[in-house]
């Protein structure tokens, strides 16, 4: 059967499950929105609409603690996971020798591995070398997660460049930190600020690692929500899921619009 | 060490440092941990070196001092590579065909409905997984549709698991199916063939090198995975990485809960290897 | 070979001429002495890119690097960058060793076919970034990137960023950083490939120009023979890696030494027989007559050009041919003959000829013996 003009329902099942597949990613997001609106006290049955719930969560003062605990790691840790990202990228280059292979395969680890795996042996670390677990121990454990991911984005813009540009700058008698500091970094930037905002929202929203090696008093934001869910559903955890649903969309929204106008903007100035 | 374009080559050393001495490190020590004694009243080690660990993993002394082999530990771990298998195969099955359909849109629509798959893996795991204890309890929308009570069932896990792990599938196919040169699809098409063909015999074989990263992307996670089992399955039937959460807590046994993270780390050296050869045996 | 170079002291430098102190004689020669590197390509094995190489380039001449892709042009001209190390031989640059200096303390500079200006940078900061590795005050670094925005007529787009310029005006941003920093030996990179045909010619001209005014030395890389030609003092051609002939663009024209470079360089048509008595017997064809630089011998090569060969009464008549193909080219014909014995012979001559040739007859043979090559 010959086909002109095919489109892609003429692939079979194609379009139906991924139609599919989104309602599926997104059903449970909207169940936990609608429901933080929930009026009864019986978390999971709908019994009307109200914004009573909202309004206790700037009472719990617990929630409050463990949120500014998880922003001073998530902070500190985005700056330097992105600056020894960055290094990484630019010492490593495109060079190839074995020893340099491993090392870079050790620092992707956390990317590759199960995160219990890496976290126990984090603990067992600390434990073995007598690190007492608090603020610092987590912060070092959240920089070595985080950098993996950290050098995706600069890896991906240093590729963009033309070869030939730092070969240039080093043929004009910059000697290798001079390109680093006058043609590297600068082009860099807007992978910088990416790395960054990366390496803040997987801090953020690491649980399994701060599980581990958090100490009494350095209770993350995740740590203290799972506590909530492991007593069950109730209408504040509801509250609580539905705000770390809307922060982050409302956040990759904006950058969403944000890069879309610069590059609109970028194309008609080009033009 | 000679510098390479872009600028010094020691400005990687803190990245090396930090991967020697907070993954290496860790690694070792898990390692050497499995072979040592358990501490006192549970805590920590104790440095002397023995199998102990392995032996509790796999046998078990009954009070006459009989050896068995030990089914429970072992339940345990195949009842996680299951798990993770068929969460990998629901992945695949649902996420291939919707990584071609993004990737066959035009380039506006597309970044639209990436942006869409990407959403989710930004909202942190605990509430998309808080989602389906939501819908899956007693009185919830599952129940209220007339299915059973699936919450703290293993249902439940493998719903959560396959939710959460579902954009992981998407987005490296998708990554390889975008570069899919359309005028081969439109040839065959051309040339007859039916739609399935079109999809089994040329659409998937291009697509291949992300089908592998995105399997090698959720089976390991998924073999480890603690958060779903730990809300959504209520610890009755335990698996792997909740094995170990407890060894290392209530039940204070940090070797043992070492063994088993290095026979984790074993399944996932064995797993990338095969990936890892299977690319390299096709790019040849 | 010595060069002319003008006298200028630095507080006088007009527009037009950018140009080097005279210094000893040789102080900018290159020297490359049997240089070889090898690379291992994706499936392990090794390629020689460079073998062998030996070539000498005196001060200020313009030499252009000849051949075919893959044969080593560009690596050699990236050793003498610094880019590539070389596996054996050395190069020298005024008698000082160069090829264990890292590139940013050679005294030599390169134009990418890339361009590869910095982006976020103007055109005028493009050019100042070489000087500013150099210890030079502010003042004299704007001086100078000044007077090179000069010679190569880019001084109203000082500030323009790359993107927001056309490829040629790129192309001589790429040029002017590279001169402002004066080196000994400029080497430039296919550095015409990207710009279409009207454009290419009109820069070669504006590079000869340059050249002259600044007497540097240009090392210049083309797989583009009637480029080579045209630009060359000259021409290195190169074949997998080996040089295999450096000469004028007449010298490798009119003697090529091999068969390589008298098919690579315009037509030709190469000839097997024997040679004695200067009386040349091979491929259906006999031509007495020949020069006394022509050596005999029992198997012998003969190289012709096209235009060496004639259908009108003349020269020396060399056979009888059979028409192939004629091709009408406007200012010329271009006939393809097949001799008696089978042989191809490419013949060049008046287009006013063009309606008393068709295909099928057979006509008499002419050459000129003064134009006859001997490459074996």
């Amino acid at each position: 059967m010959k086909q002109k003009n095919w489109n892609v329902s003429h692939l079979p099942l194609i379009k139906p499950i991924g139609i599919a597949s989104l309602i599926f990613l997104y059903l449970p997001l909207f169940t936990v929105l609608m429901f933080s609106f929930n009026k009864s006290e019986d978390a999971t049955t709908w019994g009307g609409f109200s914004t009573r719930w909202y309004a206790t969560i700037l009472d719990n003062t617990d929630l409050i603690r463990s949120a500014k605990v998880s922003l001073s790691i998530a902070i500190p840790c985005a700056i330097i996971a992105a600056l020894i990202a960055t290094g990484l990228a630019i010492g490593t280059g495109k060079a190839t020798g074995k020893v340099q292979n491993v090392l870079r395969a050790l620092v992707n680890a956390p990317l590759v591995l199960p995160e219990i795996v890496t976290s126990v042996g984090t603990l067992a670390l600390f434990s073995f070398v007598g690190v007492p677990l608090r603020y610092s121990s987590l912060l070092f454990a959240h920089v070595v997660m985080c950098v993996p991911f950290a050098f995706l984005p600069i890896r991906s813009r240093l590729r963009d460049f033309d070869e030939n540009i730092f070969e240039a700058a080093r043929d004009l008698g910059a000697s290798s930190v001079r390109v680093m500091t006058k043609i590297t970094v600068p082009l860099l930037v807007p992978a910088l600020l990416s790395s960054g905002l990366l390496s803040f929202i997987i801090s953020m929203d690491d649980f399994l690692t701060s599980l581990f090696v958090s100490g009494p008093e350095t209770t993350t934001l995740p740590i203290y929500i799972f506590g909530l869910l492991k007593l069950g559903a109730s209408p504040e955890v509801n509250v609580i899921a539905a705000l770390l649903l809307i922060i982050p969309t409302l956040g990759l929204l904006v950058g969403i619009t944000w890069t879309a106008t610069r590059r609109r903007s970028n194309e008609a100035r080009n033009k | 060490m000679e510098p390479g374009i872009y600028g010094p080559a020691f400005v990687s050393f803190p990245a090396y440092v930090t991967g020697v001495l907070l993954v290496g490190l860790p690694l070792v020590v898990v390692i050497v941990f499995s072979f040592l004694q358990r501490g006192e009243f549970g805590s920590g080690v104790i440095h002397k070196f023995t199998l102990d660990a392995y032996r509790t993993v796999f046998f078990e002394t009954d009070l006459m001092g009989n050896k068995s082999f030990n089914f429970s530990f072992l339940t345990i771990i195949f009842r996680s590579v299951l798990l993770a298998f068929t969460v990998t195969v629901i992945c695949l099955m649902v996420g291939i065909p919707t990584a071609i359909w993004i990737a066959l849109q035009k380039k506006s629509t597309q970044r639209i409905l990436i942006a869409l798959v990407t959403i989710p893996f930004w909202v942190n795991v605990l509430a998309r997984t808080y989602a389906w204890m939501l819908l899956l309890a007693d009185g919830g929308l599952f129940n209220q549709l007339g299915s059973p009570v699936l919450l703290y069932t293993s249902w439940a896990t493998f719903i959560g698991l396959t939710y959460a792990f579902l954009p992981f599938m998407v987005l490296p196919i998708y990554a390889s199916a975008e570069k899919l040169d359309r005028s081969i699809l439109e040839a065959a098409f051309d040339l007859g063939a039916s739609g399935w063909r079109v999809l089994i015999r040329i659409v998937i074989p291009m697509i291949r090198f992300g089908i592998f990263a995105g399997i090698a992307i959720v089976f390991i996670p998924a073999l480890g995975a603690y958060v779903q089992p730990s809300l959504l399955g209520g610890n009755k039937s335990m698996l792997i990485g909740s094995l170990i959460n407890d060894q290392f807590g209530e039940s204070r046994n940090w070797p043992v809960g070492s063994a088993l993270a290095v026979l984790l780390l074993t399944m996932t050296g064995i797993i990338l290897l095969a990936t890892r050869r299977r690319k390299l045996e096709l790019a040849s | 070979m010595t060069v002319c170079v003008t006298v200028l002291s630095l507080n006088d430098i007009s527009s037009q001429e950018v140009v080097l102190m005279p210094q000893d004689q040789g102080w900018a020669d290159l020297e490359i002495h049997t240089v070889s590197k090898s690379f291992k390509d994706p499936k392990g094995s090794e390629v020689r890119a460079l073998d062998g190489v030996s070539l000498t380039i005196p001060t200020g001449e313009f030499v252009v690097l000849l051949g075919p892709s893959g044969c080593g042009k560009t690596t050699l001209l990236r050793s003498i960058a610094g880019f590539e190390k070389i596996d054996s031989g050395h190069i020298n640059l005024g008698g000082n060793r160069i090829d264990v200096m890292p590139p940013h303390k050679r005294p030599v500079n390169t134009v990418f076919q890339s361009y590869a200006l910095f982006p976020h940078m103007s055109v005028a900061q493009n050019i100042a970034f070489g000087l500013e590795n150099e210890k030079i005050a502010k003042s004299e670094v704007t001086s100078r990137v000044n007077d090179v925005l000069e010679l190569v007529k880019l001084t109203e787009l000082a500030d323009r960023k790359p993107s927001q310029m056309s490829g040629g005006q790129q192309q001589r941003a790429a040029l002017a950083r590279a001169l402002a920093k004066k080196p000994k030996v400029l080497l430039l990179d296919e550095p015409l490939a990207a710009l279409d045909l009207k454009l290419r010619k009109s820069m070669q001209i504006e590079l000869k120009r340059i050249h002259r005014a600044t007497g540097t030395t240009f090392i210049f890389v083309t797989h583009d023979q009637n480029e080579a030609m045209a630009l060359g003092d000259r021409i290195a051609v190169f074949d997998q890696g080996k040089l295999q002939q450096v000469g004028t663009p007449f010298e490798i024209y009119t003697a090529p030494k091999s068969e390589f470079v008298a098919n690579f360089i315009g037509e030709s048509t190469v000839l097997r027989g024997k040679i004695a008595g200067q009386v040349f017997e091979g491929d259906g064809l006999k031509i007495p007559g020949l020069s006394d630089e022509i050596a005999s011998s029992s198997s012998s090569k003969i190289i012709i050009r096209p235009e060496a060969f004639s259908l009108i009464e003349g020269k020396t008549k060399c056979g009888e041919v059979e028409i192939k193909e004629v091709i009408f080219t406007g200012d010329s014909l271009e006939a393809l003959l097949i001799s008696d014995s089978g042989c191809e012979v490419k013949v060049k001559s008046t287009p006013l000829l063009l309606n008393k040739l068709t295909v099928g007859d057979k006509v008499t043979l002419f050459v000129d013996v003064d134009l006859i090559g001997q490459i074996a």
